[in-house]
């Protein structure tokens, strides 16, 4: 395993992760399971990220690495397999909120989110507070974060995710999603402009 | 650095896709301004609180595992039956409506072109009749002529052609008169034998068409070619 994530995705050994993938289009079985479990967490976090959902997650990294099965034989190799992996879970990703995106013909609005209701102002983060207040200031302040990623426009949501959660340059998130440079800073910018937005309604300050 | 440049080119600052020096000219503006580090620490925090990981369970990893394995032929059964319900699902409604509203109009220029093809002559005795008024290149066109009264004749007509000892055929052109008798125009191609030929002229002349009567200037084309000789009687 330590072998193989050194050689993935790096140029010093890129022979190494050749000799890989020869044992990978020959059908090892050892070396899917390394790949699946070198990636199964980040293909899974990618896609809660991306869906929001668990049930559809599970699916897609399912048919994530099915692909990867099926189609490591046409793989060319001119990304790197990590790469490879990221684009075939966005585009799966992107299938499955396409269809919910039809079906949702109205915005669910959690319950659990009190800053709309005047009955319970949000508690502000500056007032002293005792950890346990904080604590579920904070976990209130990530269920509405999660919830404003999930109504991103999916290809903000996707170079918000990958670079804020998967740590990808804007090249690599280029070369995943197949947009220009410029594009992918443009979708990141306000991505993040609409999170910051959704913080600071939710601390009730102002946005600058 | 005004406030304005800070806010717009915070996300660079935040990915480290600054030069040094443009860092440190960041650095220097927030120690001094207390907005521009408020903002910069609410997408340090959001930045914070969206990075947060989720692990596979172990269940999922497992079958997942033994699918691309391919032992688990339940598994692989349901994948199936989950992706043709994936197919389904994922038609856009629109596009099978479209397709769907489309479908008569397609299915009316099908038959549309199906009529241009004229039915084959179901009886099979080779009356093919052509429209002087076409163009001589044009093919014959099958009129749905019946022989009734005279059927005899032709039959008797083409026995005498079969019994032929020899490969022989003949091609001649008769019109059709408007009670509906046949009136030998042409021969287009003799045959070897005058029996043959008699036969046919005496068939036609003795023939009646009674759903060519009223047909104006039409012509019927006889033609008939044996090609496998035989010793007859």
């Amino acid at each position: 395993m330590d072998g193989f994530s050194r050689s993935i995705g790096t140029e010093e050994t890129f022979e190494q992760a050749d000799s890989f993938l020869e044992r990978l289009r020959a059908g090892d079985e050892s070396a899917f399971s390394e790949v699946f479990h070198l990636y199964r967490d980040m293909v899974y976090t990618l896609a809660v990220k991306l869906l929001a959902d668990k049930a559809e997650s599970l699916d897609v990294t399912q048919e994530v690495f099915l692909t990867l099965f099926r189609k490591i034989k046409s793989f060319r190799g001119d990304c790197s397999l990590k790469t490879w992996l990221y684009r075939v879970a966005v585009n799966q990703a992107a299938n499955r909120n396409r269809w919910w995106k039809r079906r949702q013909n109205h915005r669910v609005i959690s319950l659990d989110l009190p800053h709309s209701s005047a009955d319970h102002p949000p508690p502000s983060p500056r007032s002293p507070a005792p950890s346990a207040a904080r604590n579920y200031l904070s976990g209130e302040m990530r269920r509405a974060l999660t919830q404003e990623l999930k109504q991103l426009p999916f290809d903000q949501r996707v170079a918000v995710v990958l670079r804020d959660v998967e740590g990808l340059t804007y090249e690599e998130i280029a070369e995943v999603t197949g947009a220009t440079l410029g594009t992918v800073k443009s979708r990141i910018g306000r991505g993040r402009d609409r999170l910051r937005e959704a913080l600071v309604d939710f601390q009730g300050g102002e946005f600058l | 650095m005004t406030c304005r440049d800070f806010v717009k080119n915070i996300h660079a600052f935040l990915d480290a896709r600054l030069s040094a020096r443009e860092m440190a000219t960041f650095d220097s503006h927030m120690q001094s301004c207390s907005r521009c580090r408020r903002v910069y620490h609410q997408y340090v925090q959001i930045q914070q609180m969206v990075v947060e990981r989720s692990h596979l369970p172990g269940a999922s990893s497992k079958a997942i595992l033994r699918q691309m394995h391919g032992k688990d032929w339940k598994a692989l059964w349901s994948r199936l039956c989950d992706r043709v319900w994936t197919w389904i699902r994922d038609l856009d409604r629109r596009l099978v409506y479209l397709r769907a509203s489309t479908a008569p109009f397609a299915l009316g220029l099908f038959l549309i072109l199906l009529a241009q093809f004229a039915p084959a002559d179901t009886e099979r005795l080779a009356f093919m009749a052509i429209e002087p008024q076409l163009p001589s290149h044009s093919l014959p066109r099958v009129l749905n002529v019946e022989v009734r009264q005279k059927q005899p004749e032709f039959d008797a007509m083409l026995q005498t052609a079969w019994r032929l000892p020899y490969e022989d055929s003949l091609s001649l052109v008769a019109e059709v008169q408007p009670e509906g008798r046949l009136q030998v125009e042409g021969i287009l191609e003799y045959p070897k034998s005058n029996d043959l030929l008699n036969a046919v002229r005496a068939a036609l002349n003795t023939s009646y068409l009674e759903k060519a009567a009223g047909l104006s200037n039409s012509v019927l084309i006889f033609s008939f070619q044996k090609i496998d000789v035989y010793e007859g009687n």
